[in-house]
């Protein structure tokens, strides 16, 4: 027997050396560039500063201590909120387009792609684009003024207000495609079921359409939430100076601050943040299915 | 009189310029079981539509009225109708309970009413609540999903139950049981049932009264017995049960018979129907069971008969179909009583020279 055919029986024979196989490209970059990395950050948290960035060996938790200072807790609080809202004005604004997208029929392919269009663009330029529009001389500032709502240009760039919004503009298209693909699988003979029934229009998306495209929303909002809780380059560029989220505090440590360990026990804090997210968001479902029996 | 609980008053509905619904007028009685019935493609799925609420008849397409007022414009949700779907439709993320009450619900019925109310129409539905009221459409077999579809209807005491193709995914004796199940539910609920079915059986079995559409119209309208004995059309003859259809030429009319003669030169007598005149070409129906087979020269005193040969016999357990082949045209189908265990049915055999005989009083005469 060759050696190929050999080969090739061993792979009918164990399906597990199969998979493993087919597994290996895929395991072998995850644990080079995520969880070498991980386990690097992880360590240099614990390890004594150096001043010019970089580490010196032994073992300290001077910097993790550093985390509970009130200084860095609120600035952790500050970032969860703003993910939060921005992820919940995601998912307001996704629901009305991805119900427009699913009905139309002829029009869904391009309306499809209207949603990722964005992407085409570099994240950075869309954010100056945002800048321009947001300043005080810009466009919106202007037409606020010839139509007389405002009387002096409104403060919009520079405001937690601009960075929530350049988050979900930035992250709304991750939102839309999963509530899109769940409301794609939804029966329609439910809604129509639901309408004989009696239901309006209004209580069949309560009653029916939010809680059977539940999973999708969970998807969208994970998708929005953890780079949202992550971000640096909104804040930076829509907050200005006056926003500083944990995405900005972590980046500072690397390059300007030179901080090293705490950067790395700031991001660990991070990763725990989002964890407990997840945890809580895909649990959710599971604990409602088991709900009481009778109305 | 009260008004008829509803009404179809010239109805149409187009489609991209075709008429899906071709001007349809129905008048169904409160309590009546009253079936739609077609082959698919009919219009009766959308004339169900319609009634329900879910199509919208044309600008100038008719009126529906629901016990004297018109609905048309009227979304479902304001309809006093409910409605089975034909895959049932069920909530998969409620329970039995949650998704008997879903109407009650936004009827906003209270709380122990609503629980009342579930309950007796599981049990009404021969569901056990103790059992299926806190499962799951997921964990229910097909007929038990039926069943919640049917509460989830009736718990709203509607004057008019629409059931679309209700037990078209429901194995044989499933469906035999539950056609009599619905058809008690009927009786005692006097609940106006309408049901859209292309079973013909189905429709004969369960209905006072059955519709039968085709191509957008409604052909006729009578009770089974009605549709099934006097077919206004062969469309109606052939889709209902078996069918034989012979044509003929009148050439005489005495005492209410005419006769008939064939192109080979037979000649039959059958009634006489008012608009029968000398010299028209007529075409009659006879059922297989109306009909006998004979020996040549054996047919009985004043029958009518047809010469022909037998090419096979088909078993159905009830009864033996004889398929012959006519000496004029055509083949003919006759329904013989199956022999029973006692004896097999060797006396007629593929090649046999026969007679198809009938009683004159057994055809019935289409309508020119």
């Amino acid at each position: 027997m060759s050696r190929r055919a050999r080969f090739l029986a061993v792979l009918h024979r164990r399906p597990q050396v199969r998979t493993l196989l087919l597994l290996a490209p895929a395991l072998g970059w995850l644990l080079v560039f995520f969880a070498v990395p991980l386990g690097i950050m992880a360590t240099y948290a614990f390890r004594p500063r150096h001043i010019l960035g970089g580490v010196y060996p032994g073992w300290t938790t001077t910097q993790v201590a550093r985390l509970f200072e009130p200084l860095y807790i609120a600035v952790l609080a500050k970032s969860v909120v703003l993910s939060a809202c921005a992820t919940a004005l995601a998912l307001l604004i996704s629901y009305p387009i991805a119900l427009v997208i699913v009905r139309a029929r002829r029009w869904r392919a391009l309306l499809l792609l209207l949603v990722v269009l964005p992407f085409w663009t570099s994240f950075l330029v869309r954010t100056f684009a945002m800048i321009f529009m947001l300043r005080d001389t810009g466009p919106i500032n202007q037409l606020l003024q010839f139509l007389g709502i405002a009387h002096a240009p409104l403060r919009m760039l520079y405001t937690p207000g601009a960075v929530v919004f350049g988050l979900v503009t930035g992250f709304v298209p991750f939102m839309v495609l999963p509530v899109y693909s769940s409301l794609e699988k939804l029966d329609p003979g439910l809604l129509e079921a639901a309408e004989a029934l009696g239901a309006t229009a209004w209580r069949r998306f309560i009653r029916v359409i939010v809680p059977l495209t539940r999973p999708g929303a969970i998807a969208g909002s994970l998708l929005v939430f953890i780079p949202s809780l992550g971000s640096f380059l909104t804040s930076d560029l829509l907050g200005g100076a006056r926003v500083e989220l944990i995405g900005n505090l972590v980046q500072n440590q690397f390059t300007s601050a030179r901080n090293w360990p705490f950067g790395s026990a700031l991001s660990l804090l991070l990763l725990a943040v989002v964890m407990l997210g997840v945890m809580v968001q895909v649990g959710w479902p599971r604990n409602d299915r088991s709900a009481g029996p009778l109305p | 009189m009260p008004p008829p609980v509803l009404s179809l008053d010239r109805v149409s509905r187009r489609f991209r310029g075709v008429a899906a619904v071709d001007q349809v007028s129905l008048d169904i009685e409160r309590g009546e079981f009253f079936s739609l019935l077609g082959p698919s493609g009919c219009g009766k799925t959308t004339t169900l539509r319609l009634i329900a609420g879910f199509d919208e008849p044309e600008a100038d397409g008719g009126t529906i009225r629901i016990e004297g007022d018109v609905v048309n414009g009227r979304r479902p949700y304001q309809r006093p109708i409910s409605m089975v779907f034909q895959n049932y439709a069920l909530f998969p993320h409620l329970s039995v309970a949650d998704n008997v009450a879903f109407g009650l619900v936004e009827r906003r019925v209270g709380r122990d009413e609503s629980r009342r109310r579930v309950e007796r129409a599981l049990e009404l539905t021969r569901l056990d609540p103790a059992i299926y009221a806190a499962r799951h459409p997921a964990a229910l077999s097909g007929g038990e999903r039926q069943r919640v579809a049917l509460a989830r209807a009736l718990v709203l005491d509607p004057p008019i139950l629409l059931l679309d193709e209700p037990l078209a995914a429901l194995d044989l004796r499933l469906r035999k049981a539950m056609q009599l199940e619905l058809r008690q539910l009927n009786r005692t609920l006097g609940i106006t049932f309408i049901l859209v079915t292309h079973d013909q059986e189905e429709a004969l079995v369960m209905s006072d009264r059955v519709a039968v559409m085709s191509a957008g119209r409604v052909v006729q309208i009578g009770s089974p017995t009605e549709i099934y004995n006097r077919p206004r059309t062969a469309f109606v003859a052939d889709f209902i049960g078996e069918a034989n259809r012979y044509r003929g030429t009148v050439r005489d009319i005495t005492d209410g018979h005419a006769t008939v003669s064939r192109d080979d030169g037979t000649t039959w007598r059958i009634p006489a129907g008012d608009a029968t005149r000398v010299g028209t070409a007529i075409e009659i129906v006879v059922r297989p069971e109306w009909q006998e087979v004979v020996r040549p020269g054996m047919a009985p005193h004043g029958h009518n008969a047809l010469a022909g040969t037998v090419i096979e016999q088909i078993f159905r357990g009830d009864t033996v179909h004889l398929l012959v082949a006519l000496e004029s045209d055509g083949t003919a189908r006759v329904a013989l009583r199956s022999p029973g265990s006692g004896g097999a049915n060797a006396e007629w055999s593929a090649g046999q020279a026969v007679l198809v005989t009938w009683a004159p009083p057994q055809a019935h005469l289409l309508a020119p």
